[in-house]
């Protein structure tokens, strides 16, 4: 089991992803709408791992990425989004994130919490 | 089950309508500051999450819109293609296919409506989405997979079904039996390598390759149970990074079903339900046991409904086949064999891939042991339906929680907030805040409303309203409760004073009495202040704020206006007025009726203004305020005004007054003539408005809310409508009185004053009996007379009368007797009864008994005819005729 934050602004995907990850037995310790919030969230919790979506209202996922990384450099962060830019992902996996997956690719997000459950 | 799918649903349409609600205000904003770039960004974040939204429900053209559109915006934030007009009134266009796509999906259950015009429209812009590097949707790879699909689309299907078949041999092989050999996979796998070279996908078949070199490298050897699984995985993973092979569920075996990708969820779901229902078909007895197999049939015929609606044909196939064998058996139990129905349960598993995990504890044990394990399994399934009702629960406190950080919001933007005004920068004195519209600054250009910023930011009640209703209606129950206490309580007081004045009791016994007495009325009262805030809670889930209603009114006005031509600025204020829910929907046409008049009737031509020395812009104010139990909601555009001449003598034409009254009305009383029936000020009948249905309607409708309508007007300047609606329509604070032996309800708000009456003070017109009371002449209405069947009056000659006012119309209603005031929560009664005119609804008293709560409106309707001879009379005396004198009248 992981204790694990979400960070996404649609309360739609928020919902979604909890209950999944509810399903699957992990425990859901929070959720914040961006990455202001995310990092505030990561520091009261210091969830297992965090996941987070990228196109937010206010500070997008990858600032509140380097602002948990750069407290907390171990920090295990999975990019869950519909960007494809290369940019953005090039700039995801630099920060130091686990991965930058398809916001519906929920099969390979827990292949990487099982990974990360070990 | 199909509960859980209907809140995905739900909670899709609440994404999508939120964003929308957030979207088109400020698209309206951008269309005015088109290089506003905060606003860009949250338009571009919309469209962003809209997409993600229906991405995942798998409606992909709502999805392709989205896309489109955020593609379009990310371009104009780019400074590549800015928006121009055409580009604003597509996405407007688009914003209204949204809505239409939700309905048509809410309908019909998949999209139905064919948005290919509109793709083309947005894409005949010049900033189509040819040639956008940074695009960044699933749309965007289907795309690509269309055109490579246009190339040779056949064989590409042929390679698609090829591999799935495959794939799906190999998982009902390794899934199926558990020591298998490596050689029927590996001959699985080369044939995969096969058609994948065929097609030439070199870092597909490496991957394959490498597969089969990793776990097939002994023949002949038995492959573990983890080698299996990691087959399957390592392949599933292999497959679906390829672009071209589309093989998501299907493939894994699951049942041979189309229109599956949006389905995993529903896959999950189904496999719930299946655990839930499912486990006497795990547990196969050795010997055959009748009560097992009715079980049986009556999972299947569950199971079975169930696999049909998500059309799982090979799952209702099995499960039909089980139901056979076992009517066989049923027949004939002799014959049983639980081998048979193993392998149907083995077949099951292998066509349901997770399905043997949600079995794999209690299930599999059961096979064996002692036939209580599937009701084991049974009993331990059952947590199963709460996490569906908990996440409601979660929902509703979390809206709770919510609604109160959003009063918290709404307190904090009616001051002028420096973060509101920065993230406009460039656009000082175009938007402001709501404490300067309150001072009742002239402001220009599109009033943001706190809607499209801080409320609606995800703030929304998300419980069913029916839920609310239901709590609602408890609550009314535990009112009357509250009312049958505190009658108690003054009965049990008046005892104890009868049993303490008379000496009843021995001391001892009235000291037990009093104590009684006292712990009750106690209680009584924490019940009174824990309903009270109970009913006021409840009240307040019920009340949104009336930004929900004024939200379309830019967008309306702005078509409105650009079809006439005209040009009109949209104030609103006091967005965050809180209503109830049910009132507001009774309000929308309404108010879309006033506004549509203002611009098309009110509000002049941009020439005509200058010439009549006015700025060209008109100005269109709709704000809303509370004062006290009601909300006010006024619609004020500096037009041309009502013509008093104009209404007059289209008034007379139609018969509505006669000439010589005229002189009679005052200006107001004339103004209000444009809500009678069959009135239009319009010359002509323009397309907007003036259609006939008319302000007659609009007056009818918000009285049918329990308001009031009334206009102002001064010509030349402008024309102000302002209705006045109450906070709840479900509980109102009332008078009961007694008219003959029924109870009824007068609303509090309506009543000016009551007073006994002797039949003495009553005089006669024409009919009508009158009275006077403090200066004023005042229509008689004896409630005995209007509703029959009440009894007649205990005493006609000594009564009580109620003076009330309901609109214009003052009368005073003959009772029998006051009984007290009450908090009564209305109940609607059934239709044939409101048939009969005169009464809102119903309610339960204190006592238990019922009352019915009078429709004033209508109750008053009927002395109308009385109210202009009144004002004759008035007029007559003022003149110094004699006030009895009625012959003169006619």
């Amino acid at each position: 089991m992981l204790k694990v934050l979400i960070v996404d602004d649609s309360s739609f995907m928020r919902k979604r992803l909890k209950g999944l990850l509810k399903e699957a037995g992990h425990q859901v310790v929070g959720t914040a709408r961006d990455g202001q919030e995310g990092f505030e969230q990561y520091e009261l919790l210091k969830p297992d791992l965090v996941i987070m979506d990228v196109t937010m209202r206010g500070v997008d996922g990858i600032e509140g990425a380097k602002m948990i990384k750069k407290v907390h450099p171990d920090a295990r962060i999975v990019f869950m989004s519909l960007v494809k830019d290369p940019k953005v992902i090039a700039e995801a996996r630099r920060i130091g994130s686990l991965d930058f997956i398809e916001k519906k690719d929920h099969r390979r997000l827990f292949a990487i919490m099982d990974q990360e459950n070990m | 089950m199909a509960e859980f799918d209907k809140e995905m649903w739900q909670d899709f349409v609440v994404e999508v309508q939120e964003n929308l609600e957030e979207f088109e205000p400020n698209l309206l904003l951008l269309e005015q500051q088109p290089d506003d770039l905060s606003i860009l960004n949250d338009c571009f974040r919309n469209m962003h999450s809209i997409k993600g939204a229906a991405n995942y429900m798998g409606f992909s053209k709502m999805a392709e819109l989205a896309h489109k559109i955020e593609n379009l915006m990310d371009m104009a934030r780019q400074g590549e293609t800015p928006l121009d007009q055409s580009a604003f009134d597509v996405i407007f266009k688009a914003v209204d296919w949204f809505r239409n796509l939700l309905d048509d999906i809410e309908k019909n259950h998949k999209e139905t409506l064919d948005t290919s015009g509109l793709v083309r429209e947005i894409d005949s812009l010049d900033s189509g989405i040819k040639g956008d590097p940074s695009s960044d949707s699933a749309t965007v790879a289907e795309e690509a997979v269309e055109v490579e699909a246009e190339e040779d689309k056949e064989l590409l299907t042929i390679f698609n079904e090829e591999m799935k078949s495959l794939f799906k041999q190999l998982v009902s092989l390794l899934n199926t039996s558990t020591d298998v050999s490596v050689d029927p996979v590996r001959s699985i796998l080369e044939d995969m390598e096969r058609v994948t070279n065929y097609m030439g996908h070199e870092d597909l078949l490496s991957g394959i390759r490498k597969v089969r070199t990793d776990f097939c490298k002994e023949a002949g050897k038995e492959l573990g149970q983890g080698d299996a699984k990691a087959i399957i995985e390592r392949l599933r993973e292999i497959l679906e990074d390829h672009a071209d092979l589309d093989l998501e569920d299907r493939a894994v075996g699951s049942p041979s079903s189309v229109d599956f990708e949006e389905d995993q969820e529903l896959y999950e779901i189904f496999l719930d339900f299946f655990k839930e229902v499912g486990p006497p078909l795990s547990y196969i007895p050795k010997e055959f046991q009748q009560e097992w197999a009715l079980q049986c049939q009556e999972a299947i015929e569950k199971l079975k409904t169930s696999a049909n609606y998500m059309d799982y044909m090979e799952v209702v196939r099995a499960l039909e086949e089980w139901e056979e064998r076992l009517t066989e058996f049923l027949s004939n139990s002799d014959n049983y064999d639980p081998t048979v129905f193993k392998s149907l349960w083995e077949q099951l598993i292998a066509i349901l891939p997770g399905l043997s995990e949600r079995f794999s504890q209690k299930g599999q044990e059961g096979i064996d042991s002692d036939g209580l394990s599937w009701q084991d399994a049974d009993a331990d399934a059952d947590p199963m339906l709460d996490p569906g009702d908990l996440d409601v629960l979660d929902s509703a406190i979390d809206s709770l929680m919510e609604g109160e950080s959003k009063q918290a919001d709404a307190g904090q933007s009616s001051y002028p907030s420096e973060d509101l005004l920065k993230s406009h920068k460039g656009s000082e004195g175009v938007v402001k805040t709501d404490a300067s519209l309150h001072q009742g600054e002239a402001i220009p250009g599109f009033h943001e409303t706190p809607a499209s910023k801080g409320v609606s930011s995800g703030k929304t009640v998300r419980v069913n309203l029916e839920k609310v209703e239901h709590l609602l209606e408890d609550v009314a129950e535990l009112v009357v409760l509250r009312s049958t206490m505190a009658q108690d309580r003054a009965l049990l007081e008046s005892l104890y004073s009868k049993c303490a004045d008379e000496r009843i009791l021995p001391t001892e016994q009235l000291r037990l009495l009093k104590e009684i007495l006292l712990g009750f009325s106690e209680k009584v009262s924490v019940l009174e202040r824990i309903v009270n805030q109970l009913q006021d809670g409840v009240m307040r889930i019920r009340m949104l704020p009336v930004s929900h209603l004024f939200s379309r009114f830019p967008r309306m006005v702005r078509d409105i206006a650009k079809k006439l031509h005209k040009d009109v600025e949209l104030v609103i204020s006091g967005a965050d007025t809180a209503l109830d829910k049910q009132i507001m929907e009774q309000l929308v046409d309404p108010l879309q009726h006033i506004i549509r008049n203002a611009v098309d009737h009110g509000i002049e031509s941009p020439e005509e203004r200058k010439r009549l020395g006015k700025p060209p812009k008109g100005r269109l104010a709709v704000a809303a305020s509370q004062e006290g139990n009601f909300v006010v909601i006024s619609v004020s555009d500096d037009g041309k005004g009502l013509d008093r001449d104009e209404i007059v003598k289209k008034a007379s034409g139609l018969g509505l007054i006669s000439p010589e009254k005229i002189t009679s009305l005052n200006e107001n009383q004339i103004y209000q003539l444009i809500f009678a029936p069959g009135f239009s000020t319009a010359g002509k009948v323009s397309d907007l408005s003036g259609r006939g249905v008319g302000l007659d309607v609009v007056k009818k409708n918000v009285e049918r809310a329990g308001g009031s309508v009334v206009v102002r007007s001064v010509k030349g300047q402008g024309t102000t409508i302002l209705l006045r609606i109450p906070l709840t329509l479900a509980i109102v604070r009332g008078l009961i009185v007694k008219v003959g032996h029924q109870s009824m309800v007068i609303p509090v708000s309506s009543v000016f004053e009551t007073f006994r009456i002797n039949s003495r003070e009553i005089s006669r017109v024409e009919g009508y009996e009158i009275i006077s009371r403090r200066q004023e002449t005042l229509p008689l209405i004896r409630l005995a007379s209007i509703f029959r069947g009440t009894g007649t009056g205990r005493d006609r000659e000594k009564f009580f009368a109620v003076r009330v006012k309901a609109g214009d119309t003052e009368a005073c209603l003959g009772v029998d007797a006051l009984i007290g005031q009450q908090e009564v929560v209305i109940k609607p009664l059934s239709d044939y009864l409101m048939d009969q005119p005169g009464f809102a609804g119903a309610t339960i008293l204190g006592d238990g008994s019922i009352a019915l709560i009078l429709d004033l409106n209508a109750v008053l309707e009927k002395s109308k005819g009385f109210i202009f001879k009144r004002q004759q009379l008035l007029e007559q005396q003022a003149l110094g005729a004699d006030f009895g004198s009625n012959q003169l009248l006619h």
